[in-house]
């Protein structure tokens, strides 16, 4: 009982604070470590409080006394139960929470990659259809003078670059765009931003998700901009990205696709110190510690039982 | 702008490459020298690209003569287009290389990439 509202208190305080970390200044120098962080906060919020309804369900006391044992308990707990009325609106949450959250999760996620692969296939398809093969370059031509170079993920993944970004951008810009889409193809960033998306589709009123889900965005092109600046460098891959935009007509921006781009510029012009490893071990110490927080909270009674069992043998 | 289907892509490709009317025969060879598909099978296809308004056709003698409505590269201008209208939303799907800017933002921004590009050549050559 304790356990299951500690739980759902460390799910509660994850959902308050951990948007939060969108302030941090710290991700946008270690741009893996954020996404992995953002991650962690995320699974973790769901994960407390399916163990919390976990906790409801099993008497967890008993977990010591080994496997058959928890059964043998739960029946009789189950059989009792069903006597006093007190622990009927337990069961039941506990029901919600350990059962249907998890399958719901579990069915946004599949439901996202379904749509995105559909979507996927349809845009190869389409692609296909009006663009050559570049060989020397790798890359999909479409003879379009808008300028736009965007990669299109999937098993056979493809970038396109437009004819107007060929004309427009100087070589060593060239390289740098395709260097960053190369860069999210192969880390299959798009795996990230549909694990994101899809915590957005089960729980579309809960600021962190969306949180969770703009910043993961924000971060993997920080990280596909740092290995496009290993290719050529970091000016270049500024100025590809200021050039492509100046050639874009202005029309309804998005204020986040704003801040975005103007981050990455002043990030490559200026690039920040690299992450001191100390602080860098340290953070990654505290990701571990809230992925296990709820581990170890629902299995603190376990704990507690088996040397309570211990000292009465 | 709704995608076209395999075969429908397949049979626009064709026309596209012809460059002039074609009847569904005629579109049936060329697409059975890699697969098998029935007569009847391209028409319904042909028929409903029609309706979708994506070809014109004509009466000429005993056969219709299906034309694209669109050139090859109208379609691609077109296809890009809704490409690039499709927000971040869609980033697991597709990942632009920039979004959108606001002209001043940009004109911000490429003084800044021009100062850094001066800034780097005289300070010795060493990239940024």
């Amino acid at each position: 009982m304790i356990a299951g509202l500690a739980l759902a208190a460390t799910g509660v305080a994850i959902l308050v604070a951990g948007p939060r970390l969108a302030n941090a200044a710290w991700t946008t120098q270690a741009p893996r470590l954020g996404i992995l962080a953002w991650q962690a906060l995320t699974f973790t919020a769901v994960a407390a409080f399916v163990l919390a309804g976990v906790t409801q369900l099993i008497p967890i006391t008993t977990l010591a006394d080994g496997l058959g044992a928890v059964f043998h308990a739960c029946a009789a707990s189950i059989a009792s139960a069903y006597g006093s009325a007190e622990f009927l609106p337990g069961a039941l949450m506990g029901t919600v929470l350990a059962g249907i959250l998890p399958l719901w999760v579990l069915s946004c996620v599949a439901r996202e990659l379904v749509s995105g692969w559909r979507r996927r296939r349809e845009l190869h398809r389409s692609i296909d259809l009006v663009a050559e093969p570049d060989h020397q370059l790798g890359v999909l031509v479409v003879d379009v003078a808008a300028p736009a170079a965007f990669c299109v993920p999937g098993r056979t993944s493809r970038i396109v670059v437009t004819t107007g970004t060929l004309t427009a951008l100087a070589d060593d810009e060239l390289q740098g765009v395709l260097a960053h889409e190369a860069a999210h193809l192969r880390a299959r960033h798009n795996l990230a931003v549909a694990l994101s998306q899809a915590l957005v589709r089960a729980f579309p009123r809960l600021r962190l998700f969306r949180t969770a889900s703009a910043q993961t965005r924000q971060l993997i092109e920080l990280l596909a901009d740092d290995a496009a600046a290993e290719h050529v460098d970091r000016v270049s891959v500024a100025s590809a990205i200021v050039s492509l935009a100046e050639m874009r007509a202005p029309a309804a921006a998005m204020a986040m696709a704003q801040e975005g781009a103007a981050l990455r510029v002043s990030r490559l012009l200026e690039p920040a110190t690299p992450m001191d490893p100390w602080r860098h071990r340290l953070l990654a110490g505290g990701l571990w510690a809230v992925l296990l927080t709820p581990v170890l909270i629902a299995g603190l009674p376990t704990l507690s039982a088996a040397l309570s069992d211990l000292c009465n043998i | 702008m709704r995608p076209f289907g395999e075969l429908e892509a397949a049979i626009m490709a064709e026309l596209w490459r012809r460059g002039e009317p074609a009847t569904v025969r005629d579109v049936l060879g060329a697409l059975n020298s890699s697969r098998d598909l029935a007569y009847t099978t391209v028409m319904t296809v042909m028929d409903n690209l029609h309706k979708k308004d994506q070809v014109t056709r004509e009466m000429v003698g005993r056969a219709w003569l299906y034309r694209p409505v669109r050139s090859r590269a109208e379609h691609a201008a077109a296809l890009l287009q809704n490409v690039l209208a499709e927000s971040g939303d869609q980033q697991e799907v597709l990942m632009h290389f920039v979004a959108e800017l606001q002209p001043d933002a940009v004109a911000q921004l490429r003084e800044a990439v021009e100062a850094a590009r001066k800034g780097a050549r005289p300070a010795g050559g060493g990239s940024a």
